[in-house]
C-alpha cells in the first residue's frame, strides 16, 4: 500500500515537473485526484487493509493528496504567470508610432497677450471698460485736450467719416466716457482696437490694439504711476524688471513720460533685442492733465490721476520675436498654431 | 529739427561728446532722433596755390601743376581745364579720403609724378550753392584768400556735428536753434547767452516808404516790418552759407539767406519784398476774395478762397499768409529797396489753408505749430542786424508794428503740495525755485504757494501741472520713487463682455478652431464677391472719407468676406484642412452717409474646410456653442445669397435670428478660389443676452433606462429632425435621450421614400418602467409620426 502510494506521488510529481501548459495539469489532476482517480482508487481499496491500520493509511493518503494539491496549485500559478508574460510580450506595439491627433486650436497671439495684460491689471484692482470704435471727434480729440487743427493731431493720422465722426485713434476716449459717467475713485483699463492712417508694412498697420489704464482718486501721484508700471513689468517679464521714465509730451497728460521697460532678454545689459540700450520703449504715460479732468467733470483741485497706454501688437511682437506685423493679419494656420 | 553743434555753441558753451549730449537731452525731455558727423568721410584736403603750370610731355589732355601747400610744394597732374597759375584750390594729398569713399594716392600719370588731386565741390561732398562760384565741371577755385595748408573742412563747416532733435508738439519755441540751445544749456548745466541785438539806422522814416493795414486781426495778431535801402544783392558769406547748408536750407543770396537764417535761429519765418513791386506802396493783410489767383514763388497758379488769409498790395494778392510769397515781389538781382516782414498768423488758419492748397513750406510748418506774436519784433530786428553786419544794405529809421492786442505775460500760481502730489516726490522748495528760474520762469514762493512769471516764448506753460513737469524733468525722472496708490481697495474685474469672449475662445480652441484677426474695413467690392444683391441693406456701410485705398474704404457689415479671404489664403497654401474663427464687431449704420455713431455688434464668424467637414460638422459646433450657453434654437432653411440654398440654415430663438450657417455657395467659393467650405455667423449680443448660466444640479438617475430603436419609412423630403421632435414630444416626460442612427435610401425602400432609424431611451426618476408604460409610449409614437408625417414602421 505504502509503496503504491509513494509510486503515485513520485510519478505525479515527476509528471508535473515536465508539464508546460495548464490543460495538461487539469488532466493530471483528474487522473490522480479526480473521483475516479488513482488516489481515490486507493481509498476504495481500504477494505483490504487491516482495520487497526486503516486510520494510519487514510492519514497517509490524505497527506499525499494535500502534497499533490499544493504542488499542482503552485505549478498552475507558475504556468499562468508564464502564459501572461507571453501574452503581454505578444501584445507589444511600436510606441514610436505617433499618437492619434487631438484637434485643438490656438487663440490668436495678440489676444493671448491682451488676456495676459488684462489679467495683470485685474489682479491690481482694475476693471475693464469698453467704448465704440467709431467715435465722435469730441471724445477722441477734444476731451483729450487736442482741439481741432492742433499740431498734436499730426501724430495721429485719422480716418474720418465726416467732420465729427472718426475711427478712434487711441483707446483714450473710453477714459472720457468713464470719467463723465462715474465718480472717483476710478481704476479702469480699456483694451481695444484702434486705427491710424498708416500704410501697411512690416512695422505699421492701420488697425492695431491698445490697452489703456486710468486711475483717479484723491492724492494719486506720479510715483504711484511708477509703482503701478513697475509692478506690471515684473508681472509680465519677471522679477528684477523695472521701468525707466523719460520726459515726453501728450496733450492729455501733464507731466508726461515715455516709459521704457528693462529688457527681459538681457536684464538691462544691452542686447540685440533692445538694440544695446538695455531698455525697450513700450508705454506712454503721465498724470491726467487737469484740463482733461475739468472737461470730463472732475474737480482737479480735489482729484489727481494717472493714465498709461501701450500697443498690444508691440508687446506681442517683442514677446514672440515676430518681425512682420502683416503676419498677425494674414491668418495662416501654420503661423497661428505656433502660439500654443 | 536739425541743429549744428557749432551753431548751438554761439549761445551756450557745450562741450560734450555727441552721444553723451544725446542721452542727456533725452533724459531732460528733448528727444534726439540721431546725429550726423559732417564730412566724416572727407580727410586730407588742404588749401593750395598753383604756382606754375606746364604742359605734360606725354599727354595733350594733362597739365603739370606745381602747388604750394604751405609746408612744401608738390607736383600734381590734372586734366581740369579751369586751372590757372595763382589759383587757390582744394588739394587732396596722398592718403586723402573724398566723398563716395574715393581714396587718393601718389601716382605717376604718363610718367610724371602726381602727389595728389585737385577737387571739385562734388568730390568734397558739398551741395550745389554752398560755394556760388564753384564750377559745375571743373576744380573748385576759392575766391577768398585762405592760409595755404588750411584744412578745407574748416572752410565749409564740415568739422561739425549736426544734432537731429525731435521737437514735441507743445514746444514750438524749440523749433529754433535758440530754443534748443536753451534746453541744451539747461540740460548740460551751462549758461545760456541770448544774442544782443542792435543795429545802426540811416535816417528816414519807414512810414514814408510803405503803409500796412491788417484787416483780420484774429488771423494775423501781429504784423511787423522795416525797410532796407541801398541793398546790394550778392552771395552771403561762407559762414552763413555753411550754417544754412547744415540745417538743410539752400543758400541763395544775402537777403534771402538772412530771412532763412533768422527763421532757423529764432523760429520766426520772415519774408522780403522787392519794394518797387509792392504796388501802391501798401500792404493789406486780408482774406482772399473768391476766385482770386496768385502765382507763388514756386511758379504755380494758386486759386484762393474766402477762408484763406493773404498778403495783398494796392492791387492784389502778393502772398499767402504764412505759407509762400508771390513771384512778382520776390528778391531779384536788381533789387535796391526791400520790405522785411515778420508776422504772426493763426496756426489753425495756416494749417487749414496749407492743407487745402497742398503746400507745405518751412514757414507754414512753423506757423502751424504756433509762432508767438511776441517773437516777431525780435526776428525783424535780428534780420536788420544781419543786414548791417553783412553790409547788405542800410536800415531806414522806424518799424511798422500792427499789434492791436499785445499778448499779456502769464503768471501761474501753484501750491507746493499740489506740485509734490503730481510729481510724487518731495522736491525741496529751493530746488523747485532754482530749476524754474534757471529755465527763465521767474519764480518765488510764499506761504506754500509758488508764483511764476512765464516768459513769452513758453506758450505751453499755463498751470501748475506744467510747472510740475518742468521741475520734474530737470530734477530727474529717474529720481521718481515707486509707490502704490493708497486709498480703498477695489476689486478688479474683467467685465462680462471680455469674460464671455475669452470663454468663447476657449470653447472654440477646444473644438479645434484657430483664431483669426482681420481688418475692420473692407472693399465695397467684397459685397459683390459674396453675391449680395444691389439692394441688400448690408451694402449700406459707413464709408471712410480718406481711406488707404478702396480695399480699406468701408466698415464691414458682415465678417463673411474677411473670413473667406482668410480661409482661401490657407486653401491656396495647399493646407489640407483649416478651421478658423474671428470675434469682431460688425458696423451697422442707421443711414449712410453716417451722421451719428453706428451700432457695433460683436459677431462670431466661423470658417472651415477639410475632407471630413460637411454641414453637420459646422452645425455640431454651433449646437455645442448654443448648448454651452443654455440656448435652445430651432433650425430653419436660410435664404442667403452667399450660402448653398440646400445646405444652409438659420438658427431662430423666438423671432430672432441669432446665427446663420452652412456651405458657402459654390459661386461665392469660386470668387474666392476656394473649394467646398463651410461658414457660420453668430450674433454675440443675442447669445450673451439669451445665455443662462445658472445650474440646478440633478442627481444622476438610479432607475434603469429602457432603450427602443425605431426605423420609420417616410417621404424623402420629410425633415428627419422634425420627425425626431415629434417622437420626443410623444415620449413626454419619460424621454431620457433620443438620436438618429441611420438614414437610408435604396434597395428595400420604395422610390421617393427614406428609412430613418431613431434610438430613444425612456426613464422615470422614481421607478423602473413597466412594459405596459413602455408600450403605451411606443403606440403613441407610432400614431403621432403617422399623423404628422405619414411615416410607417419599417417592416
Amino acid at each position: 500500500m505504502k509503496e503504491k502510494l509513494s509510486a503515485i506521488l513520485e510519478g505525479a510529481l515527476k509528471e508535473l515537473d515536465s508539464i508546460q501548459d495548464t490543460a495538461a495539469i487539469e488532466n493530471l489532476k483528474v487522473r490522480v485526484l479526480g473521483k475516479k482517480g488513482e488516489l481515490t482508487g486507493l481509498l476504495r481499496g481500504m477494505g483490504s487493509v487491516a482495520p487497526e491500520e486503516r486510520p494510519i493509511v487514510g492519514q497517509m493518503i490524505n497527506d499525499v493528496r494535500k502534497q499533490l494539491e499544493t504542488a499542482i496549485e503552485e505549478k498552475q500559478l507558475k504556468l499562468m504567470e508564464t502564459e501572461k508574460l507571453k501574452k503581454l510580450e505578444a501584445e507589444t506595439i511600436d510606441i514610436t508610432m505617433p499618437g492619434r491627433e487631438v484637434k485643438r486650436g490656438t487663440v490668436h497671439p495678440m489676444y493671448q497677450v491682451q488676456k495676459k495684460l488684462i489679467d495683470i491689471f485685474v489682479g491690481m484692482g482694475f476693471t475693464v471698460a469698453d467704448g465704440p470704435e467709431i467715435e465722435l471727434d469730441h471724445f477722441n480729440f477734444e476731451l483729450m485736450n487736442i482741439p481741432k487743427n492742433h499740431p498734436a493731431r499730426d501724430a495721429q493720422d485719422t480716418f474720418y467719416f465726416n467732420d465729427n465722426i472718426l475711427l478712434r485713434t487711441h483707446t483714450s476716449p473710453v477714459q472720457a466716457h468713464v470719467m463723465l459717467t462715474q465718480k472717483p475713485p476710478i481704476r479702469i483699463i480699456c483694451p481695444g482696437r484702434v486705427y491710424r492712417a498708416d500704410e501697411v508694412d512690416a512695422t505699421h498697420s492701420p488697425v492695431f490694439h491698445q490697452i489703456e489704464g486710468l486711475v483717479i482718486d484723491k492724492g494719486i501721484t506720479m510715483a504711484d504711476l511708477k509703482g503701478t508700471l513697475d509692478t506690471f513689468a515684473r508681472q509680465l517679464y519677471g522679477e528684477g524688471i523695472d521701468t525707466r521714465f523719460r520726459p515726453s509730451f501728450f496733450p492729455f497728460t501733464e507731466p508726461s513720460a515715455e516709459v521704457d521697460v528693462r529688457c527681459s532678454a538681457c536684464k538691462g545689459k544691452g542686447c540685440r533685442i533692445c538694440k544695446g540700450t538695455g531698455y525697450i520703449e513700450i508705454l506712454g504715460a503721465g498724470m491726467v492733465n487737469p484740463k482733461v479732468l475739468e472737461m470730463c467733470g472732475i474737480d482737479p483741485t480735489e482729484y489727481t490721476g494717472f493714465a498709461f497706454g501701450m500697443g498690444i501688437e508691440r508687446v506681442t511682437n517683442l514677446k514672440y520675436n515676430i518681425k512682420d506685423m502683416r503676419l498677425l493679419y494674414e491668418n495662416d494656420v501654420r503661423f497661428i498654431e505656433q502660439f500654443k | 529739427m536739425l541743429a549744428p553743434i557749432s551753431w548751438i555753441k554761439r549761445y551756450t558753451d557745450v562741450n560734450m561728446p555727441a552721444d553723451k549730449l544725446t542721452s542727456t537731452m533725452i533724459m531732460s525731455g528733448t528727444a534726439v532722433e540721431g546725429y550726423e558727423e559732417l564730412g566724416a568721410e572727407i580727410s586730407g584736403v588742404v588749401v593750395g596755390r598753383i604756382t606754375e603750370i606746364k604742359k605734360h610731355p606725354n599727354a595733350d589732355s594733362l597739365v603739370i601743376c606745381q602747388t604750394d601747400i604751405g609746408e612744401k610744394t608738390i607736383q600734381i597732374c590734372t586734366a581740369a581745364k579751369n586751372v590757372f597759375e595763382g589759383a587757390l584750390v582744394p588739394v587732396s594729398l596722398n592718403g586723402a579720403h573724398l566723398a563716395g569713399g574715393l581714396k587718393i594716392k601718389s601716382t605717376k600719370m604718363r610718367g610724371e609724378v602726381s602727389d595728389g588731386m585737385f577737387c571739385s565741390y562734388q568730390e568734397l561732398g558739398l551741395p550745389h550753392g554752398i560755394y556760388p562760384s564753384a564750377a559745375e565741371d571743373g576744380i573748385l577755385i576759392f575766391e577768398e584768400d585762405y592760409p595755404l595748408g588750411t584744412d578745407v573742412k574748416t572752410i565749409f563747416g564740415m568739422d561739425d556735428i549736426i544734432m537731429d532733435f525731435e521737437i514735441l508738439a507743445n514746444r514750438p519755441d524749440c523749433q529754433s536753434i535758440i530754443g534748443v540751445s536753451r534746453e541744451v544749456a539747461m540740460a548740460t548745466g551751462n549758461k545760456f547767452n541770448e544774442p544782443e541785438i542792435s543795429y545802426p539806422t540811416c535816417g528816414g522814416d519807414v512810414n514814408d516808404y510803405i503803409s500796412v493795414k491788417v484787416e483780420n486781426e484774429q488771423l494775423c495778431p501781429r504784423f511787423t516790418g522795416l525797410i532796407v535801402k541801398n541793398v546790394k544783392i550778392q552771395p552771403s558769406p561762407q559762414w552763413m552759407r555753411n550754417a544754412l547748408n547744415a540745417v538743410g536750407i539752400k543758400p541763395i543770396n544775402n537777403i534771402v539767406d538772412i530771412t532763412n537764417y533768422v527763421m532757423a535761429e529764432y523760429g520766426q519765418p520772415m519774408h522780403a519784398y522787392d519794394l518797387k513791386d509792392v504796388r501802391g506802396a501798401q500792404i493789406i493783410v486780408r482774406n482772399a476774395k473768391k476766385g482770386e489767383v496768385l502765382r507763388t514763388l514756386d511758379e504755380k497758379d494758386r486759386e484762393l478762397d474766402e477762408d484763406m488769409l493773404i498778403i495783398s498790395d494796392g492791387e492784389g494778392a502778393t502772398g499767402i499768409a504764412g505759407i509762400m510769397g508771390g513771384e512778382d515781389s520776390e528778391i531779384k538781382d536788381d533789387t535796391t529797396t526791400i520790405f522785411f516782414e515778420a508776422a504772426s498768423f493763426d496756426f489753425a488758419s495756416v494749417r487749414v489753408t496749407a492743407k487745402k492748397l497742398g503746400m507745405r513750406t518751412a514757414a507754414s510748418s512753423l506757423f502751424e505749430k504756433g509762432v508767438n506774436p511776441a517773437l516777431t519784433m525780435t526776428g525783424l530786428r535780428r534780420a536788420a542786424q544781419l543786414v548791417c553786419e553783412l553790409g547788405a544794405g542800410e536800415i531806414v529809421d522806424g518799424v511798422i508794428d500792427c499789434y492791436p492786442n499785445p499778448v499779456q505775460q502769464k503768471t501761474v500760481k501753484a501750491e507746493v503740495s499740489y506740485l509734490r502730489t503730481l510729481m510724487g516726490v518731495n522736491v525741496p522748495v529751493e530746488d523747485i525755485l532754482s530749476i524754474l528760474n534757471r529755465l527763465g520762469i521767474e519764480s518765488t514762493e510764499a506761504n506754500g504757494v509758488v508764483t511764476s512769471i512765464v516768459p513769452m516764448y513758453r506758450t505751453d506753460i499755463e498751470r501748475g501741472a506744467d510747472l510740475a513737469e518742468e521741475v520734474l524733468r530737470y530734477f530727474g525722472y529717474d529720481k521718481l520713487p515707486s509707490t502704490l496708490m493708497a486709498g480703498e481697495m477695489v476689486p478688479g474685474s474683467m467685465g462680462a463682455k471680455q469674460s464671455f469672449q475669452y470663454a468663447l475662445r476657449d470653447m472654440l480652441c477646444g473644438a479645434g478652431f484657430n483664431e483669426a484677426m482681420t481688418f475692420s474695413f473692407i472693399s465695397p467690392k467684397a459685397y459683390d464677391l459674396i453675391n449680395l444683391p444691389a439692394d441688400d441693406t448690408r451694402r449700406m456701410s459707413a464709408q471712410i472719407l480718406n481711406p488707404l485705398g478702396e480695399d480699406y474704404s468701408i466698415m464691414r457689415t458682415t465678417l463673411v468676406p474677411s473670413m473667406l479671404t482668410s480661409v482661401a489664403h490657407n486653401y491656396n497654401q495647399k493646407i489640407t484642412e483649416c478651421a478658423l474663427f474671428e470675434i469682431a464687431p460688425v458696423f451697422i449704420p442707421k443711414q449712410v452717409p453716417i451722421t451719428e455713431l453706428v451700432d457695433e455688434r460683436p459677431t462670431l464668424q466661423l470658417g472651415m474646410y477639410g475632407a471630413d467637414v460637411d454641414f453637420y460638422t459646422i452645425k455640431g459646433v454651433v449646437d455645442m456653442l448654443l448648448d454651452r450657453h443654455g440656448i435652445k434654437g430651432s433650425y430653419k432653411r436660410a435664404n442667403e445669397p452667399y450660402m448653398h440654398p440646400g445646405r444652409s440654415a438659420v438658427v431662430m430663438v423666438g423671432d430672432t435670428c441669432i446665427a446663420c450657417l452652412g456651405q458657402v455657395h459654390p459661386d461665392v467659393a469660386k470668387n474666392y478660389k476656394l473649394g467646398e467650405a463651410y461658414i457660420a455667423s453668430i450674433d454675440l449680443n443675442s447669445v450673451m443676452s439669451l445665455a443662462s448660466s445658472t445650474v440646478d444640479a440633478k442627481t444622476p438617475p438610479k432607475y434603469p433606462a429602457v432603450t427602443r430603436d425605431i426605423a420609420l419609412i417616410m417621404n424623402a423630403d420629410v425633415p428627419a429632425g422634425d420627425c425626431m421632435d415629434v417622437i420626443a414630444s410623444s415620449c413626454g416626460k419619460l424621454l431620457d435621450s433620443i438620436s438618429i442612427f441611420d438614414v437610408y435610401q435604396g434597395r428595400g425602400v420604395p422610390e421617393g421614400k427614406k428609412s430613418v432609424a431613431y434610438t430613444f431611451a425612456l426613464r422615470a426618476a422614481d421607478r423602473t418602467l413597466t412594459d405596459e408604460e413602455i408600450n403605451k409610449v411606443w403606440d403613441k409614437v407610432i400614431a403621432n409620426v403617422k399623423a404628422s408625417f405619414d411615416a410607417d414602421l419599417r417592416s
